[in-house]
């Protein structure tokens, strides 16, 4: 096929500008900005958390729930381990659930969604009754059912959130597709011979990119949260192991002796939630115009 | 409305039949032979091998798996859900028990939740910019982010543990001591309802929005009603509709967090029953409270579905 034929080629009242200039390019939108360098930050400490802890995370020391001090930024927890350093790692296993736990969720959701919309018909109806299911569960039930079937570990949760998340990538393509397949670019590409597989791959897919990214920021929000749920009912990551949950579970133990242990873990999963969740929201304002910020 | 209504009914029976699929395959897959648990410490025997044959053969446990799933759905439609394996009773029984207290704590929640989040959600959308509207929607945001266990947590810490205003965990059913028990209520309530009291404001103050600026809101001030009557009886109507059916599809996001909620603040609820269970390694009594919540959401999400539908009628077409 000549490329200057190709629609996806053609310019598209601006929509041709690369996706990195579309987020942060022109006017540039302060909270974005902002979100993005406190997600970056936190992406720095769970990529090189030896950088930045003052203490090995599971080193033992003498001083026992010690309030914060200058040798122990946010206190020190039951076993005399420093609070702070603890939460600097605890970061990296965050990313790693929610990340790999996302990817998952797509890399069976897109495909699902994708000929659910294309194909139509009993394999829609299939396939989305799939997800009905899927959705009707409330996620710390559903995670329970494969603790019950796997025991509790960090693979247990990276399923969960990779099974339950499913439906949000699958309804989302699909109502793309559905949107997409009768539009004019589309049905110039099939006149001219583009096979569904072109179809799909050139014009469908990279339309709804922007609103994949959305969904990820959002739907990583919402797998720290239930990382989080999930050790601090102790069906998740198993001590010594930080993470911000096992944590704010031990913390509860100690309200009186020490009440600052619960603020760490308790404000890095606050402020990773909502920097996801406002980076997720800004991105939807700046990509999908359809939405405007009301 | 019958068609979309029954449509709808049709749609949630193939799902609710994948549910109980899904719930029976994940708790087969759970290590352990079933017959070995209901026998108990007996099982391991040697001169308990035949009765133990016996009890798989009686249980079905050696036909195929898809047989089982056969013959768990119909004992399920003769009520029988099977006994838990710790206290040998029926597990519907122990679940019935304890349904009472989470439903007295959902209520609770969806209570404060809406208690909060319509007056200012419609405050914030008249005043558009305004203090209010900026303080509601920080709210939003950080209600939005929030882990509920943390916030429970929090409040423990200052109301039970500093102020000692509130007992800090327990539950009393209401026929005992109805003002302990409601003492007890608030604040697990308050920490179920942020996240739900968020996701309300953030749509009505949206839905509100997009109503004020309606052709019929202009006509209602042409005509020269006073402001508060073209927004109490005019505009709020038309946007409270969408927040009582999210209200209603959120329901399933309280009992995921009631189940957290209920493990800080001991409230023996089924929550609580199900984390208990799962630590028992009680089977059977995580598989009838999980398939019960989940098809119970199922049954909620239906009628909120049909409601919208019949107050909404765009929405049949879709």
């Amino acid at each position: 096929m000549d490329a200057s034929l190709d629609p996806a080629q053609l310019p598209l009242g601006g929509q041709k500008r690369s996706l990195t200039w579309r987020i942060f390019g022109g006017r540039a939108d302060p909270v974005l900005i902002v979100s993005a360098l406190v997600l970056l930050f936190f992406l720095a400490w769970a990529a090189l958390p030896g950088l930045f802890a003052t203490h090995p995370p599971n080193k033992i020391g003498p001083d026992l729930l010690q309030a914060p001090s200058r040798a122990y930024w946010f206190g020190t927890d039951e076993y005399g381990r420093d609070i702070y350093s603890r939460v600097v790692y605890g970061a990296r296993i965050e990313f790693v659930i929610a990340g790999l736990g996302v990817l998952i969720a797509m890399a069976i959701g897109i495909p699902v969604g994708l000929i659910a919309g294309y194909r139509g018909g009993w394999v829609d109806g299939v396939l989305m009754r799939l997800q009905d299911a899927l959705l009707a569960f409330p996620s710390v039930l559903f995670a329970i059912l494969v603790v019950a079937a796997r025991g509790a570990s960090q693979q247990s949760i990276i399923l969960t959130v990779g099974i339950i998340f499913i439906p949000r990538f699958a309804r989302l393509v699909r109502a793309s597709v559905l949107a997409l397949k009768e539009e004019d670019f589309v049905t110039a590409s099939r006149a001219i011979g583009a096979s569904d597989g072109r179809l799909i791959w050139r014009h469908i897919l990279p339309n709804a990119i922007p609103a994949i990214l959305v969904q990820i920021t959002l739907t990583m929000a919402v797998a720290v949260l239930v990382e989080a749920s999930l050790s601090y009912l102790g069906l998740g990551v198993q001590p010594p192991t930080a993470t911000w949950g096992t944590m704010l579970k031990a913390a509860q133990s100690y309200p009186q002796q020490a009440p600052w242990y619960v603020l760490a873990p308790g404000v890095c999963i606050f402020l990773l939630v909502l920097t996801l969740n406002t980076f997720g929201d800004g991105l939807r304002d700046r990509l999908d115009p359809r939405v405007r910020k009301l | 409305m019958a068609r979309f209504a029954l449509s709808r009914i049709l749609q949630a029976i193939p799902t609710m039949f994948i549910v109980s699929m899904l719930v029976f395959g994940l708790i087969r897959m759970a290590p352990g032979d079933p017959a070995a648990m209901q026998m108990g410490r007996e099982a391991a025997k040697p001169e308990n091998l035949p009765r133990l044959e016996a009890l798989r053969e009686e249980m079905g446990l050696t036909k195929p798996i898809p047989v089982q799933y056969l013959y768990w759905i119909q004992d399920l439609a003769q009520g029988d859900f099977g006994d838990s394996l710790k206290n040998k009773r029926p597990t519907i029984d122990l679940f019935l028990q304890k349904l009472p207290a989470t439903l007295e704590l959902i209520l609770g929640a969806t209570l404060f939740a809406l208690l909060l989040s319509v007056p200012l959600g419609i405050l914030a959308a008249v005043r558009r910019g305004s203090m209010v509207d900026r303080v509601s929607m920080g709210f939003v945001s950080a209600g939005l982010a929030v882990p509920g266990f943390w916030l429970g947590l929090t409040l423990i810490l200052l109301f039970s543990v500093r102020l000692k205003w509130l007992p800090a965990s327990g539950y009393v059913p209401f026929s005992e001591d109805p003002i302990e028990n409601l003492k007890r209520l608030i604040l697990p309530s308050i920490t179920l309802g942020t996240y739900l009291a968020a996701t309300l404001m953030r749509f009505l103050r949206s839905d509100m929005i997009q109503v004020l600026g309606a052709d019929y809101i202009r006509t209602a001030r042409a005509k020269g009603l006073r402001e508060k009557s073209v927004i109490m009886r005019h505009a709020m109507k038309n946007a409270l509709v969408p927040v009582l059916t999210i209200a209603g599809l959120e329901i399933g996001a309280l009992l995921g967090g009631a189940v957290i909620i209920e493990q800080l603040f001991g409230w023996s609820g089924v929550g609580w029953l199900t984390v208990q269970a799962i630590f028992d390694r009680d089977y059977p009594l995580v598989q009838t409270s999980v398939l019960f919540v989940t098809i119970g959401l199922i049954f909620v999400n239906l009628l909120t579905d049909i409601a919208y539908g019949f107050l909404n009628p765009r929405m049949r077409v879709s």
